[in-house]
């Protein structure tokens, strides 16, 4: 029960004015970002952080928290109207959403499409209140051999993960610890690769990297798009609302995928595309209407959208209770709340506990409001593809530039966004993830000192440091496991496929 | 589109496992140049280093690592190469891609001289001819409105001070 309260405490502590227009106004971002293909909620949440370095913590977060549930949903508009996801989770809705579409029955998709997203999005937020104080007070035994352990294991796991190409994904997650080891070094201060500029003896910051890797990056990939232009066939929003009836009858569907959604979103390194596949699967395997699926169904949407939103809310779990970010839009939130100045970790809960249970609170919020603006606006977001690509990206162009500048007010910002922005344009033109990079980087730190500190403590010993430290062996055996797994599988598709 | 954009209609384009060799190739080269000129000449051991642990330490594991996977991502182009001669993908690099980072470049380079407000224009609307755009006063409308609602917030709303350049005179 004293979740609940603290959750009831949450909602005093974060309702005002503010806060609100700030989630209803970060919703609306989001479901016009997540429309647009080529643009994620990733990128929408890298793109606006910056805009809330002058915020108080609750309006910023509301504001973060409605691009990130509006992004992840927005992805279903155009996956339904167009036949292009907007986001990579919404690729499992397009599978039905426009095959219904063809069928002048668009409007009962996209309205399935959204009352599915809200539910998981809820279900995942329930989630995420119970299960977190459980996991913060658990992570309180932890000491710098499971940190090690943890830390480790998220950039291992979304580096293999990552595109079907470990390899590319672990030199990717070498690249990010190449970055986040310039600077001062975190135990003894000694400066470290920053081959004599003063500047660089602040390292690299968060915020630049991760607006390079997720926005520049995709900017100058996007720049040669001019020269593939791609028709697409809208479908317009026709036919009958959605009845009751359709909608209560997948109940079961729906709940199933949001805690599939849910499990999926609190193991680091996967997200909403694997949740929404899932669930797909799931929902196609137990039908009685199995031969309906790929041909239009409401049940398919049902689940794939149940599934990719109830993610939302579980992938804070990691990040919030371990300062384990799960997933590239994790990190960058990660990056917001240690730029206002909080340390994401299971101390959270005692330190700031009004705060965090301020975010659970703005995070149902937001679910609601992109419930309404979901609602009312479907026309307009219908509309987001009409949006000419010539007005859009020296938009994007724009607030990179001045977004970087914004969190520190050096030119220095910049030219690390600029050098790594290249790098990124090369590694999406080799098809290497960016996020095991941005993840690496964050977690960088975490690693080293914790492994040196552990190390130090039991006289250089490595075995000693881990001998008498189960979970961290357990972390560790997983690690170890799923990159074997990973290795392996993609031995055997290779194989196949030659 | 427009004439730029056909100006700039050029290409490289490159063999996927070709272009993996040499991703491979230069991952080795750097993480050689960093673990043996890097870690020694750019990293100070500093005080009260214990047990052999120092601040070289975890660079120069990263730095193997990556030399090994380096390596494997070499090996398994070529014998990708040798597998898929005629039929492979390809990645192909754009004119335009650099165009724009020169536009980036530019802004960059310009922000404290000439003033975020000219170099934001100026970036935006090349930006907005590199995009396909056709008709110029357009281009200048978003340019002009955006930088105005930029220096509005950053400037005016949040403080931020934002080099104003050449057109300070206008902001006193």
């Amino acid at each position: 029960m004293d979740a609940v309260q603290n959750l009831i405490q949450g909602f005093a502590f974060s309702a005002n004015v503010d806060c609100y227009l700030m989630a209803a106004f970060g919703v609306f971002l989001g479901i016009v970002i997540g429309a647009l293909p080529g643009l994620t909620a990733t990128t929408g949440v890298s793109i606006f952080l910056p805009l809330t370095f002058y915020m108080d913590t609750i309006p910023a977060f509301a504001f973060l928290l409605g691009i990130y549930c509006g992004g992840t949903y927005g992805g279903s508009i155009t996956a339904i109207l167009i036949n292009t996801p907007g986001t990579p989770s919404a690729a499992a809705t397009a599978i039905e959403g426009y095959p219904l579409s063809k069928k002048g029955q668009a409007l009962k998709a996209l309205e399935m499409a959204l009352y599915a997203s809200f539910l998981g999005g809820i279900i995942s937020c329930i989630c995420l209140i119970f299960i977190s104080p459980i996991m913060a007070s658990f992570a309180m035994k932890f000491g710098p051999a499971e940190y090690f352990a943890l830390g480790l294991f998220g950039i291992s796991i979304v580096a293999s993960l990552a595109a079907g190409n470990m390899v590319k994904g672990l030199i990717s997650a070498c690249f990010g610890l190449t970055l986040a080891m310039i600077g001062l070094d975190p135990i003894n201060g000694a400066t470290r690769l920053t081959f004599g500029t003063a500047s660089m003896q602040s390292g690299i910051a968060t915020i630049p990297a991760l607006i390079a890797l997720f926005a520049v990056g995709e900017i100058l990939v996007q720049g040669e798009n001019v020269y593939k232009p791609v028709e697409l066939e809208q479908q317009q929003i026709r036919g009958e609302h959605i009845k009751w009836k359709e909608f209560v009858c997948h109940w079961k569907i729906m709940i199933e995928s949001s805690l599939i959604g849910c499990f999926i979103g609190a193991v680091p390194g996967t997200g909403g595309g694997i949740a929404s596949f899932l669930s797909y699967n799931t929902a196609q395997k137990q039908s009685r209407h199995k031969e309906e699926f790929g041909k239009g169904t409401l049940e398919g949407i049902a689940a794939s959208e149940a599934g990719n939103n109830g993610v939302t809310g579980a992938t804070l779990i990691p990040l919030l209770t371990l300062g384990i970010p799960g997933d590239a839009v994790t990190a960058v939130l990660m990056g917001a709340l240690m730029i206002q100045g909080l340390t994401p970790g299971p101390l959270l809960f005692e330190t700031d506990g009004n705060t965090i249970y301020g975010i659970f609170a703005l995070l149902i919020v937001c679910n609601v409001f992109m419930l309404m603006l979901g609602r009312l606006g479907l026309p307009l977001f219908s509309r987001v593809t009409d949006i000419p690509s010539s007005s859009l990206q020296p938009i994007v162009l724009a607030l990179c530039c001045i977004g970087t500048y914004a969190s520190s007010t050096r030119r220095y910002e910049l030219v690390v966004m600029l050098v790594v922005g290249a790098v990124a344009f090369v590694m999406r033109k080799l098809s290497m993830p960016s996020a095991p990079a941005l993840l690496a980087l964050i977690l960088g730190g975490t690693i080293e000192s914790n492994l040196r500190r552990g190390l130090v403590a039991k006289r250089g010993s490595l075995i000693a440091m881990f001998s008498g430290r189960p979970i961290a062996i357990a972390i560790l055996v997983i690690t170890v496991v799923m990159l074997v797994y990973s290795a392996v599988s993609e031995v055997k598709g290779k194989k196949v496929t030659d | 589109m427009n004439r730029i954009v056909k100006l700039l209609d050029r290409h490289v384009m490159v063999r996927k496992s070709v272009a993996d060799v040499l991703l491979g190739v230069a991952v080795i080269l750097i993480n050689l140049f960093m673990i043996t000129v890097g870690v020694q000449k750019y990293i100070t051991t500093g005080y009260g280093n214990s047990y052999g642990i120092t601040p070289r330490t975890f660079p120069c594991f990263v730095f193997g690592v990556a030399i090994l996977l380096g390596a494997i991502l070499v090996l398994r182009g070529i014998k990708a190469a040798k597998l898929h001669e005629e039929k492979e993908e390809t990645v192909d690099f754009h004119l335009i891609s650099i165009a724009i980072f020169l536009d980036i470049i530019f802004f960059v380079a310009t922000m404290k001289s000439l003033g975020y407000p000219v170099s934001n224009l100026i970036m935006m609307y090349v930006m907005y001819w590199l995009s396909g755009g056709k008709t110029w006063w357009k281009g200048l409308i978003l340019s002009i409105i955006f930088t105005a609602a930029s220096i509005l917030f950053f400037y005016n709303y949040l403080k931020l001070p934002i080099p104003m350049g050449i057109v300070e005179f206008l902001f006193y």
